[in-house]
């Protein structure tokens, strides 16, 4: 009997292209797009675990949900770890430029979110505040939206290898 | 045939698990939605408030694009989501008001992957078409097609949920 695979190494690709797409910038604003990228790292996470599967395995929701949750909160923290990056060496904070130009913009917004932004940016340097609230933001924010994309991954991927299965025996019969 | 007490009690024992599990995924979308709706209140509060709102809204930040054009508005602050998020979040809200009504606590097959294809569809087109200058959508049809696609999504999460957290005895089936 073949054993099943191992969520963890799934999961930590699923996790390495959420942070990574998260946190490129421009890439990074597809999250815009209802989080695409965290969806689709959960999603990509799945389907690297389905993949392993043996054929006689019922692939669950529930394992789906599993994977895209890991991914979520690997790609937490890998993406907290490339943003520390981008703006230590790079000195690159596209996040948070995007939100201060929507707030410069007079996006009917009150002054006083301007002075929360400041407070995580003080003067140039990266703001302790600004790491600590990315993180626990993006673990909430990725182990939802990931655990969704993990099992829209098991919804489209369930079975399907028993279906390849029953159809190639089926042409098989037919050629004999 | 009749059902045997230890198989009758395991049944209970998981009905009363979905029923938990149902209960936690309802509050935590109520919870969410107050979250993004009270933050124009927020706005038009004193200083703590302003800045309790700012955080709230720093935090939805990393899910939607906060356009104020494209969202709704309160007390003349924008919403901390736009108009289509807004739909989504309140679609999956209804979607797991409407579950118990619409589906059996026992059923974990998760519906094919193709409605979810046709939730995204109107939510897709409206998209390609705004962006190519076709069509110009208002944010009442941007959150109606939100909706369809979070009341969809209320279907796929939830017996998902419920198959993971596990039953009492492994063995125990329906």
């Amino acid at each position: 009997m073949k054993e099943t695979p191992g969520k963890l190494t799934p999961s930590l690709i699923g996790g390495l292209t959420i942070g990574v797409l998260s946190s490129i910038p421009i890439i990074n604003m597809g999250n815009c797009l209802c989080c695409m990228w965290i969806i689709g790292g959960g999603l990509f996470g799945t389907y690297l675990y389905w993949r392993e599967l043996p054929s006689s395995h019922v692939f669950t929701a529930g394992e789906g949900a599993i994977i895209g949750l890991l991914s979520g909160l690997f790609g937490a923290l890998f993406g907290t770890l490339l943003n520390y990056f981008f703006m230590a060496f790079l000195g690159l904070n596209t996040g948070q430029e995007i939100l201060r130009s929507i707030i410069e913009s007079g996006n009917d917004l009150p002054s006083e979110f301007e002075e929360v932004l400041d407070e995580f940016d003080s003067a140039g340097k990266i703001a302790p505040l600004f790491v600590v609230f990315g993180l626990s933001f993006s673990l909430i924010v990725n182990s939802i939206f990931a655990t969704i994309g993990g099992i829209i991954g098991s919804a489209i991927f369930k079975n399907k290898k028993t279906v390849k299965k029953t159809t190639s025996k089926t042409t098989k019969k037919a050629k004999k | 045939m009749k059902k045997e007490p230890l198989q009758y009690s395991i049944r209970q024992k998981v009905l009363a698990q979905h029923k938990i599990t149902y209960g936690f995924i309802l509050t935590l979308t109520m919870v969410w939605c107050f979250l993004f709706v009270v933050t124009p209140i927020l706005c038009d509060s004193n200083v703590t408030g302003k800045k309790a709102g700012a955080l709230i809204w720093l935090f939805f930040g990393a899910t939607c694009h906060q356009m104020a054009e494209r969202s709704f508005h309160l007390f003349g602050h924008p919403f901390a989501v736009c108009a289509r998020c807004t739909g989504i979040y309140f679609g999956f809200l209804l979607g797991t008001i409407l579950y118990p009504f619409l589906k059996k606590w026992e059923n974990h097959a998760l519906p094919s992957w193709k409605w979810l294809f046709w939730a995204a569809l109107p939510a897709g087109l409206e998209f390609i078409l705004s962006k190519i200058g076709l069509l110009h959508v208002g944010l009442i049809p941007r959150s109606i097609s939100g909706i369809i696609i979070g009341g969809t999504v209320a279907f796929f999460i939830i017996p998902a949920l419920f198959d993971l957290i596990k039953t009492p005895n492994k063995k125990a089936r329906y």
